[in-house]
């Protein structure tokens, strides 16, 4: 992989900034959070994936010209119930993802929850990404288009229709993400990282992280 | 002791069958010498508790063994043993293991762990028929051992040792068949009510029931011949006692002839007869009487008929003799039924012989009875010779008479004429002269004759002298016929003692007065003698079922010596292969050759892909690497449903190789301890069958090993009952079925049905028993959720319970599955551990991150330099006991010890995990290895029995109490910040409800208003 960053390799042809993001998804349960992620990392689909029970951590890489992005993803439960536990993820990340499914609009509402707790709990920088899975099943459609991008454009939301079964926007959606981003150069994405974690760990305002400039 | 295991002969023949859930064992029941279980029945009723449990009391007779094929063997037997030279006898418990072909023993049948084992599989079983001390015991030789045992008599020792040769030729023919179809490990034989029990059961049945056909019918063959054998017995016998009869008849014959021949004479001469022939006479009259109405030998008798008596009162003797003998008779009827020896024929052979010398010693006495006869004879005549004189001279006289007559009228007549009277008289004169002359000469007769008579008479006196003589000399002769009788008699015996090795009884000293042979002591030969004949038929019956097995031995060992090598085979197929392949790499390229080169080298990876569908298609053949080659496991899952990154399939298959080949390599090395813990698990079994489950240090032991899978529904069921058990007695046993699908119907809204409908398919997608809506698992699965949802509308539906009872239905009926979640909920997780904050779950996470700062410095240090959250890979563990990315053989092992030990083994796993994985971790200088490592962590730990050695013994001491205080501590703690968060959450929630365009209800707003409900009701 990417061994300790791309500042220590010796070929310098290949040198690119390399950058670390620590990216979350968010969402009511059973809208494809997981199925996005393992599209984007494996590029498989399975249709009846294993439920997440707290959170599943897994990484993947993009390439956005001469960056490395390097998303450390963490998928979590979407039951309400493990709703006391998201701040455990969500604390110290650069992006979320908040999923919903446009089949329900129960979902759609719970998303628009999630959005804004990250407004008001997480990094105050974050890049949020709102996701209408399911878009293959469009023909059951119950969220419309217009009304999640309107609501995306309110606050100031990326806004992709997914589907992970088709695997439609599923890399579009991260590579948004990828390029929304703030990108220093390699040495400080990993001390930035690392930074940022500490922080979060140390105090959960997220106020007082202002360094993911 | 032994009056315990003696007891008395003549006990009632009693069997009870008794019918129902529960079996009663009675320690103190020292008559009950043999249990049957009928297995066959438990498994027809798989889903019922119910199973047969027949009782053969005392003497079981052996056709109740041989019908009940699949019984359990079980029973109390005295066990020899010898320390040294202290000898001790102890009363066990012995149960037989039909799974290991074992007998096992116990202080007590409700002992679980017994005392030792015996190994019948190779056993060979004796009985020693000269010990008439003991004349239940037997010996059973198995490795090299000899173990005395005793049963409480013959015929229990019988049963036990046929038992045992039946159960054996069972064991072993199922082992040869098996050994053909499927590996002895994945055999099971009891079909749960699990899923994963039905799917076996149901795969394994279709395998057995020829096997059970077959042996059954080998069964019935043998009974065949065993019976056979017996009427062949009895036939030959029957015959022993015909030939006896006539035997004795022919002697009573000769004795009644000489009787005969004796009698006259004493009725003709009758003069006072000595006491000796008249007592030998009346002893031969009971003799004869006896043998009659008894067939009975004459032994018998004789030991009844009292001791001589006077003359006067022999009639009276007789009839009592009489009397004696019939009452014998029904007394020892029995033994007329015995079998009897050849040598009994032989004896009657040399009774015959003896009574032919007999007669041959009277031919004398004959000879003289003759002369006697012919000088009586003569007696006779001489006397009618006597008699016809008198007549003559009687005759004269009336002659004489007329004449005196005549004479007279003459006289008269004178006077008329003198010249006539002269003529008359002179004529007269000359007639009386005539007659003076004869009656002279007939006098002269006369005293001729008187003196002839005289000598005669003389004669006659001397002949009888002679008689009497003879008569004293027969008397004496009788007496020594008598006195040989008694010597054959006692020849007999004495000659069927010598049969008898080590028991010669002593000759009995010769009585004058006659025969009082030792009834008791023939009694006793007999005895020996049958039981000689029942060791002789049992070794015969021991030595052709030791060539069976022997036989079967060597099917099997061909068998493995094929498969040996066909493996061989395939190994130098594949080193040859892969011998070329080096060569070919080491050689370098040339040009045009490179092509040839790449070929051979693509035609090898190909078939080496391909030898795997072969492999399959040998299935039967390769059945020990095709189990491993199989879609699912045991329990359902995908094998191989985890593949990484499979970028090239030559990499998945040299991935999927290796993982097989470490799987092979470890069942190798663990193959001895397994079939000990196996073993360990089948004495425990067998001995706790159809209790409830009681804690015990050596069952936690046990558990701490891994429940074998047979054994899990059993076990499990057992620990969640110690803990539900109150509450389901309480609620009663319609409560799962009726009661809450009653409430389920009726509960007009429930939040959960949604979650638990989304998560049915999410549950195991990759275990066959769950992964679509057809399949088995799936329906029940639902039911058991959604019953537990309104159930505990507290809890209501937590994600990750689905988890859980979806592995408890592997194993477990849907109502103990429900059950089985009851008992992990309420008692065996702390409290609030599934409710709407997890809170409890928090803590837990917060309370292992302490226990690994104490136990694992290091990797604490570790984790805090890389900043990694454990809890983000532990608390599914915690949540799901390890239901999570974990192989099922190491969490099934996690649920074992749960159920039994409770929610602290959770902290021990956990920390066995990474203590396991230590080095590894430590090794690691970034934070995204540490957490891609960490999230794979689950699934690397494959060594089951060092992550428990780990777990149980390096990570001790593991004190409950500072786990509860620590948890306590926490769960405050994290209760604070959940208050803070919430209200955070409510702040906003409220002005964003201002803000949304539609009102909608979380479900967990509708579980409190749930909640409420369920506190109502």
């Amino acid at each position: 992989m990417a061994g300790r960053g791309g500042a220590q390799r010796p070929n310098g042809a290949t040198q690119g900034k390399i950058c670390q993001f620590k990216l979350v998804l968010l969402g009511e349960s059973a809208v494809g959070k997981s199925s996005l992620v393992l599209r984007f990392v494996k590029g498989q689909f399975h249709e009846y994936q294993e439920s997440t029970i707290g959170a599943a951590f897994l990484t993947q890489t993009v390439c956005l010209d001469d960056t490395t992005v390097k998303f450390e993803i963490w998928d979590t439960a979407g039951q309400e119930r493990y709703h006391s536990l998201a701040p455990m993820y969500y604390r110290g990340a650069q992006a979320a993802i908040v999923v919903y499914d446009i089949t329900s609009q129960d979902t759609f509402g719970r998303a628009k929850t999630w959005v804004k707790e990250l407004q008001r709990q997480a990094s105050p920088n974050i890049v949020i990404a709102l996701a209408g899975n399911k878009a293959d099943l469009a023909n059951k459609r119950m969220v419309e288009y217009e009304e999640a991008q309107a609501y995306a454009e309110e606050n100031s939301l990326l806004f992709m229709e997914t589907s992970a079964k088709t695997a439609m926007n599923v890399n579009d959606i991260f590579l948004a993400i990828a390029k929304k981003l703030p990108k220093s150069d390699a040495g400080n994405a990993n001390q930035q990282r690392q930074q940022g974690v500490r922080l979060n760990n140390e105090q959960t305002q997220p106020s007082e992280s202002g360094c993911c400039k | 002791m032994a009056a315990e295991v003696g007891g008395t002969d003549n006990e009632k023949r009693e069997s009870v069958v008794s019918i129902g859930s529960t079996v009663a064992y009675s320690s103190t029941d020292d008559t009950c010498l043999i249990n049957f279980e009928q297995n066959g029945d438990r498994r027809e009723k798989s889903l019922s508790d119910s199973f047969v449990v027949a009782k053969c009391r005392s003497k079981a007779d052996p056709e109740g063994g041989e019908t009940e094929t699949d019984s359990k063997l079980c029973g109390w037997l005295v066990k020899y043993s010898s320390i040294g030279f202290v000898k001790t006898s102890k009363l066990h418990w012995f149960i037989f293991g039909d799974d290991t072909c074992k007998l096992y023993y116990y202080r007590q049948p409700q002992d679980l762990l017994p005392l030792g084992e015996i190994d019948i599989k190779h056993a060979t079983l004796f009985f020693d028929a000269s010990n008439r001390e003991k004349p239940g015991s037997f010996e059973i030789r198995s490795d090299g051992k000899v173990w005395h045992l005793e049963a409480q008599n013959q015929q229990c020792m019988t049963l036990w040792l046929e038992q045992l040769q039946r159960k054996r030729r069972l064991y072993n023919k199922r082992r040869t068949v098996i050994s053909e179809k499927i590996t002895w490990t994945h055999r099971n034989k009891q079909k749960g009510s699990g899923l994963t029990g039905q799917e076996q059961g149901g795969s394994a049945q279709g395998a057995e029931d020829p096997l059970n056909a077959t042996a059954s019918s080998s069964t019935d063959r043998a009974d065949s011949i065993l019976q056979d054998d017996a009427q062949e017995i009895t036939s030959s016998s029957k015959t022993g006692i015909w030939s006896l009869v006539n035997l004795r008849k022919e002697i009573r014959n000769a004795v009644s002839d000489i009787r005969m021949q004796i009698s006259p004479t004493q009725e003709k001469l009758s003069p006072p007869h000595s006491p000796c022939v008249e007592d030998a006479k009346e002893e031969w009259t009971i003799l004869t009487d006896d043998m009659d109405s008894n067939n009975m030998p004459p032994v018998f008798a004789a030991v009844q008929s009292p001791p001589p008596l006077p003359p006067n009162s022999s009639a009276a003797l007789a009839k009592s003799g009489q009397k004696t003998g019939g009452k014998f008779a029904s007394t020892f009827k029995f033994l007329k039924a015995k079998s009897r020896t050849p040598s009994d024929s032989k004896e009657g052979g040399l009774k015959k012989q003896n009574s032919r010398s007999g007669s041959l010693s009277c031919a004398k006495c004959k000879q003289l009875e003759d002369e006697k006869f012919s000088a009586q004879e003569e007696l006779k005549d001489v006397e009618e010779e006597l008699q016809a004189n008198r007549e003559i001279v009687r005759l004269l006289q009336k002659e004489l008479d007329v004449i005196r007559v005549s004479l007279e009228t003459r006289l008269e007549s004178e006077g008329k004429s003198n010249e006539e009277m002269d003529l008359m008289l002179k004529q007269r004169d000359k007639h009386v002269v005539e007659l003076q002359h004869s009656m002279a000469t007939l006098q002269e007769e006369k005293s001729l004759l008187a003196q002839q008579s005289k000598f005669v008479e003389n004669n006659l006196t001397t002949f009888r002298d002679q008689v009497s003589m003879l008569q004293e000399m027969l008397s004496a002769k009788d007496e020594t016929i008598v006195q040989l009788t008694h010597k054959i008699f006692e020849f007999e015996s004495n000659t069927h003692d010598r049969g008898d090795d080590g028991e010669r009884q002593h000759l009995a000293p010769l009585m004058p007065s006659g025969i009082v042979p030792d009834a008791k002591e023939l009694e006793t030969l007999k005895d020996t003698v049958g039981a000689y004949q029942l060791q002789n038929k049992f070794l015969t019956k021991e030595i052709t079922e030791l060539n069976k097995l022997r036989k079967y031995d060597e099917q099997r060992e061909k068998e493995m010596l094929m498969n040996y090598a066909n493996l061989e085979a395939l190994y130098y197929q594949t080193r040859s292969k892969y011998l070329f392949l080096l060569n070919e790499r080491h050689e370098p390229v040339r040009g045009d050759e490179s092509n040839k080169t790449e070929e051979a080298v693509t035609q090898l990876l190909q078939e080496a892909l391909e030898s795997e569908t072969e492999g399959g298609a040998d299935h039967s053949r390769h059945h020990f690497m095709s189990s491993y080659s199989m879609e699912y496991d045991c329990y359902g899952f995908l094998v191989y449903a985890k593949e990484e990154e499979t970028d090239d399939i030559l990499v998945a298959k040299a991935n999927k190789l290796e993982w097989q080949s470490h799987q092979l390599a470890n069942r190798i090395k663990d193959d001895t301890e397994a079939t000990s813990r196996q073993i360990k698990w089948e004495n425990f079994m067998v001995g706790q069958s159809g209790k409830p489950l009681q804690r015990s240090p050596e069952l936690k032991a046990l558990v701490r090993m891994g429940v074998p899978h047979a054994f899990k529904e059993h076990i499990w069921k057992g620990c969640i009952n110690l803990h539900v058990g109150a509450t389901r007695d309480k609620l009663g046993p319609q409560y799962y079925k009726k009661d809450l699908g009653e409430r389920i119907k009726n509960s007009k809204f429930n939040p959960a049905v949604k979650q638990i409908d989304l998560d049915l398919l999410r549950t195991l997608p990759n275990n066959r028993h769950f992964d679509s809506m057809d399949s088995d698992g799936i329906p029940k699965l639902r039911r058991v959720l959604l019953s537990y949802s309104v159930h505990n509308p507290l809890i209501g539906y937590c994600q990750g319970l689905n988890r859980l009872v979806a592995i408890a239905l592997l194993f477990l009926s849907e109502e103990d599955a429900f059950w089985c979640l009851e008992a992990i909920i309420e008692h065996l997780m702390p409290k609030d551990y599934y409710t709407k904050t997890l809170a409890s779950a928090q803590a837990d996470q917060r309370v292992l991150k302490e226990l690994v700062a104490e136990k694992l410095p290091k990797l604490y240090a570790h984790f805090e330099q890389y900043d990694v959250d454990l809890s983000l890979y532990t608390f599914n563990w915690f949540l799901t006991i390890f239901v999570d990315n974990v192989r099922p053989e190491t969490f099934l092992c996690v649920w074992d010890t749960l159920l039994y030990e409770g929610s602290k083994v959770l902290f021990r796993f956990a920390l066995a995990f990474l203590k396991y994985a230590e080095e590894e971790i430590l090794s690691f200088k970034e934070a995204h290895q540490i957490y891609r490592f960490m999230r794979a962590l689950g699934e690397r730990i494959t060594n089951v029995k060092k992550i428990t050695h780990i777990a149980f013994h390096e990570l001790n001491p593991f004190p409950m109490r500072a786990i509860t205080s620590k948890r306590l501590h926490h769960l405050l703690q994290v209760r604070e910040e959940l208050k803070e968060l919430d209200a955070i959450r409510q702040d906003f929630q409220s002005s964003h409800s201002q803000h949304s365009l539609e009102g909608y209800a979380s479900e967990d707003d509708l579980d409190d208003v749930k909640e409420d409900d369920g506190f109502l009701s």
